[in-house]
């Protein structure tokens, strides 16, 4: 069932910053959007990203080429383990990058529309949440200083938590 | 990405993934997630989040604290209760509420009476006081259980009658001595510091744990006899007992450990156990002199006590022939219950009831037997009592 890639289809994406990615259609697939566009046979040869840019675009087309050549669960039931555990590997390193960019991959998995991968970023981001202090919190969102709550507001919002601050 | 630089992080993100993001958080995430700004904490103050926290952690359907009042919000309930019980390991809080309301839903369903007995929870100063006039420490599983129920109160209605009050003990009785049923196994017993569950020293709180656990599956059962409902240790499950069918009737019997009567350094009567027959005649196999008979006088109760198949000890009881007439009509059941003890382990007991059959008002014929299937006499070596 898997294609070789001197025959398959080939999509070439073209990034904000005018980068263009040549791949085959079964990675793009791995995307709702362009798939839906290319079944609605609304696709020119290239598919312009304009929110998108090189480096998000290139880390995504890497996780969307692993992801579509690994075997899907619900294809096969006897899937080798190794396969599960080779997949979850690459996703954990595939996370190990900085804030600003999984909230780009994050926001760009929204608009491509891949599951897999906005599941990954969100938990990763929960990850680096977990048992962390509000402050601790501030820095690792890199939180703008104009939404912060007023002293008050944020002795309140302490006082009502306090059971979580022991 | 140029907007980034206007927006703060999770702000610019759509309201589907901050809910998988905040989803993925446990009670105290969110509640640091609520300090750290204005968005934020509109989005970690839903309530439907605190809900599903209610719901999951302590089977919350409604936002009530734990004195039964109604709050404002359940992100409000639910911190109620943490606040409640700042000073224990939350997960054995969840746990110790898990366990009682799995009793209480049981009783609602099966023995509603004993639910205005149980009392309300002790309070911190209680313990402390009761801690302080025994000189002793309790294990904070222990507190923990006495925090959410302060044991029965079963003298504060004169009217139920004394009997009645005695036999609405949660804890259930053998009815020759009030007992607790041993049944948590030794190896589940956490005797290792885990601050984190909070579970050294919980052997009561498993013991409970397994005691509803024997509730729910129906292995003990609450039984009526007369206008006299209770909860009976002896097992009522027809695999847990000895079974013995023949052409006159028929026999179910079990046997029960009593802990507390037994003197496991005594030479003799080391191991006492409380036995319960339950029998019933067959009414169309008493045809005796060619007459029918539909009833029978139990006149004897013999049981033979083995260990390692040596006979050690034997127990004959003569009815009191006036007293017991055993009716066959619709299966009803008769029970003889008694106490018996055995030198040494593994044991058994069998034997066999008499009757003889009646009719017309006088008791006539020859004696019928019903056996008793052998028992077997074990100590739950597994278990604590």
């Amino acid at each position: 069932m898997s294609t070789s890639s001197s025959s398959s289809k080939k999509i070439v994406l073209k990034s904000a910053d005018n980068e263009t990615f040549e791949i085959d259609e079964i990675v793009a697939l791995e995307s709702q959007a362009i798939k839906n566009m290319i079944e609605d046979e609304c696709a020119d040869n290239v598919i312009p990203l304009g929110n998108i840019d090189s480096k998000t675009l290139s880390k995504i087309i890497e996780y969307c080429k692993k992801h579509a050549e690994s075997p899907k669960k619900d294809d096969n039931a006897d899937i080798d383990e190794k396969a599960v555990e080779d997949l979850k590997s690459f996703d954990a390193e595939f996370a190990k990058v900085d804030m600003p960019l999984i909230q780009d991959i994050l926001m760009a998995a929204n608009f491509l529309n891949i599951d897999n991968l906005i599941g990954l970023m969100c938990r990763t981001i929960a990850d680096r949440i977990k048992g962390k202090t509000p402050e601790e919190i501030r820095k690792i969102l890199n939180i703008n200083k104009n939404d912060l709550l007023s002293p008050e507001q944020e002795a309140k919002a302490r006082e009502e938590n306090s059971w979580a601050f022991d | 990405m140029s907007k980034k630089q206007s927006l703060t992080y999770l702000e610019s993100l759509g309201h589907l993934e901050t809910d998988i993001i905040i989803s993925k958080l446990n009670p105290s995430d969110v509640a640091s997630v609520a300090c750290v700004n204005t968005h934020l904490k509109s989005l970690a103050y839903d309530d439907s989040i605190w809900s599903s926290f209610c719901k999951q952690q302590l089977n919350l359907s409604s936002p009530i604290d734990p004195q039964g009042n109604l709050c404002p919000s359940f992100k409000a309930a639910y911190g109620a209760w943490r606040e409640a019980y700042s000073m224990y390991p939350w997960p054995l809080v969840r746990r110790v509420n898990n366990v009682w309301g799995r009793i209480r839903s049981w009783l609602t369903d099966n023995f509603s009476a004993v639910l205005p007995t149980l009392r309300k929870g002790a309070s911190e100063d209680d313990l402390n006081q009761l801690e302080e006039s025994l000189n002793v420490k309790l294990p904070l599983p222990t507190r923990v259980l006495y925090r959410f129920c302060d044991g029965q109160e079963l003298s504060n209605d004169e009217s139920m009658g004394r009997v009645w009050r005695n036999l609405c003990g949660l804890l259930g009785g053998t009815k020759n001595s009030v007992s607790l049923m041993p049944c948590v196994s030794n190896g589940l017993i956490t005797t290792e510091q885990d601050s984190e569950s909070g579970s050294k020293q919980d052997g009561m709180l498993l013991w409970l744990e397994e005691y509803v656990r024997r509730l729910e599956m129906g292995f003990i059962r609450p039984r009526q006899e007369g206008n006299i409902r209770s909860i009976s240790l002896f097992p009522e499950e027809p695999s847990l007992c000895s079974v013995a069918t023949t052409s006159v009737g028929q026999s179910s019997s079990c046997a029960l450990f009593l802990p507390d009567l037994s003197e496991l350094k005594k030479e003799t009567e080391k191991y006492v156990f409380a036995y319960k027959i339950r029998f019933s005649l067959k009414p169309e196999r008493y045809v005796d002199y060619g007459r029918f008979s539909d009833s029978g006088v139990l006149i004897q109760l013999h049981l033979i006590i083995k260990s390692n198949e040596n006979v050690v000890g034997e127990i004959n009881e003569q009815a009191m022939i006036d007293k017991l007439i055993i009716r066959a009509d619709d299966g009803v059941e008769f029970v003889c219950l008694g106490r018996m003890s055995c030198p040494t382990l593994p044991g058994s007991v069998e034997g066999s009831l008499t009757f003889i059959p009646t009719r017309m008002g006088g008791v006539r014929g020859n004696p019928i037997m019903i056996e008793v299937a052998k028992v077997p006499l074990l100590l739950p070596a597994d278990y604590i009592f």
